[in-house]
């Protein structure tokens, strides 16, 4: 077994990383695609404001009420005028709030970094492909390779799933939201794996040695490091729905919060136009016609 | 009709001075919603009688209500004034509440029918002017047309000067007294 044998599956990694590269940067399509099509972040925050604006729908009734001079020669128009404008107030701050909600949850879920690391799976993916035209002649030197540049590429992705774009900034030489970045990194770590592994392979009979002193099987070890490494390009779309999802569900009990508060005080409303209401149909019960 | 939304929004915004000319009721509507958004302390209407429709849209009413309860002023002034349909109007009932409630409101009524001294027609005109810069007026008052500006204070301070030498000596209208507000209901 050897990297030609899984040359499909780094063909279709090639692919999706470079599909991304392009959508991604320009309109940060892949984790646009997830908070609204996959989690569907808009939706739910649509959601949460149903009842209240099933609440508002009372405002119809106090269209058609009919002000009243009760017994006591008080009027309910003020009343009816002053619940009307609480409606339109109201009406304006939960429009607002979803504008707010959903303007934060696509600046939350916005991920600035992810055209860079699809770069760099898709320039460590054409790489394999190329190593596995080698892996014929050169195979110690060609897994070797695939595995060390596979190795040093963790890191600098590890750190891009773990830190926001505009952390790594601050802290690195290296530009996240830069694609010319992706490219040095790339071209940093393929250089450090060709000197590493021409250092390697002259003490590879040694370190084989080793491993097996150590109790590993080589064998299943190089396996298992192949498998790890071709399956390594698509890792990242499934880290990105991890980090979209642990995101929304932050901002979920945020939208939770904003939409209970406002429940609330559309619930006190209701309230007081159902005794408005109340008054008025038993004031009208007390009134008989000629 | 959003990017007819969007010019006004921008001209209103940027309080750029720029006469634009519009008609019907949809685009009248846009127009009178910025005017009310960037009045800072006065809104001045000489109007009909404010019953109709693009007076008494929620969007109108709702704006002039935020204007109202930022402390702004409002003085209208109708010369066709009838009991009977501000009895019915969303709008008048709003200014009533607000009238009750200590508001700066006042409705007088008129005889007087302005209109461009220049007009051998005398073509009758109504308008609105916000504090002393930004104004539309209706230059057909059948089919809406208007010329608007939202930073003009040459045509501005002409219509207050009008708009003022008028109101006073026009009689004031106690809509508190016609939606029967004097004593209200339980707050």
């Amino acid at each position: 077994m050897g990297i030609n044998d899984f040359s499909s599956l780094l063909q279709l990694a090639a692919g999706l990383n470079a599909a991304y590269i392009a959508v991604d940067y320009s309109t940060r399509g892949y984790t646009q695609i997830l908070s609204n099509k996959l989690f569907e972040f808009p939706r739910a925050i649509d959601r949460s404001f149903q009842k209240c604006e099933k609440i508002l729908c009372e405002k119809e009734t106090l269209n058609n009420l009919n002000p009243l001079e009760i017994v006591t020669g008080k009027s309910t128009s003020v009343n009816i005028e002053e619940y009307k404008r609480n409606f339109e107030i109201l009406e304006k701050k939960i429009n607002e709030e979803k504008v707010k909600l959903k303007s934060q949850i696509e600046i939350e879920c916005e991920a600035k970094h992810f055209s860079f690391l699809s770069l760099c799976m898709f320039l460590f993916c054409t790489t394999s492909l190329f190593l596995g035209g080698l892996e014929k002649d050169f195979k110690n030197l060609a897994q070797l390779f695939f595995c060390m540049l596979g190795s040093f590429l963790l890191i600098f992705i590890f750190v891009g799933w773990t830190r926001s774009a505009e952390k790594i900034k601050a802290v690195n030489t290296v530009n996240y939201s830069k694609l010319s970045h992706a490219i040095f990194v790339f071209l940093f770590s393929f250089i450090l794996s060709l000197v590493l592994i021409f250092f390697i392979n002259e003490f590879l009979y040694d370190v084989k040695r080793w491993l097996l002193l150590l109790g590993l099987n080589v064998f299943y070890l190089r396996i298992s490091f192949l498998i790890f490494f071709t399956l390594f390009p698509f890792v990242n779309f499934v880290v990105f729905l991890l980090i979209v999802r642990k995101k929304g569900v932050l901002i979920h009990k945020t939208i939770v919060e904003k939409a209970g508060q406002i429940e609330a005080e559309c619930n006190v409303l209701k309230l007081k136009v159902d005794n408005l209401v109340s008054t008025t149909e038993f004031v009208s019960g007390l009134i008989k016609g000629d | 009709m959003e990017k007819y939304r969007e010019f006004v929004s921008n001209l209103a915004k940027q309080r750029i001075d720029n006469t634009f000319i519009n008609s019907d009721e949809e685009h009248a509507l846009e127009v009178f919603v910025n005017l009310f958004q960037i009045a800072n302390s006065n809104v001045r209407i000489f109007a009909k009688n404010l019953c109709s429709d693009v007076s008494n849209k929620p969007e109108y009413v709702e704006k002039l209500s935020d204007f109202i309860e930022k402390g702004g002023n409002v003085d209208i002034l109708v010369n066709g004034y009838d009991k009977d349909e501000s009895i019915n109007s969303n709008l008048f009932k709003r200014l009533a509440y607000y009238k009750s409630i200590g508001k700066s409101i006042v409705i007088k009524s008129t005889n007087v029918k302005p209109h461009y001294k220049a007009d051998p027609e005398k073509k009758e005109i109504h308008f609105t002017v916000i504090d002393n810069c930004a104004y539309r007026i209706e230059t057909d008052i059948e089919k809406r047309t208007a010329n608007c500006n939202f930073n003009n204070e040459g045509v501005a301070k002409g219509l207050v000067s009008f708009f003022e030498s008028t109101f006073n000596e026009s009689v004031e209208i106690d809509i508190v007294e016609l939606f029967n507000l004097g004593s209200h209901g339980d707050k």
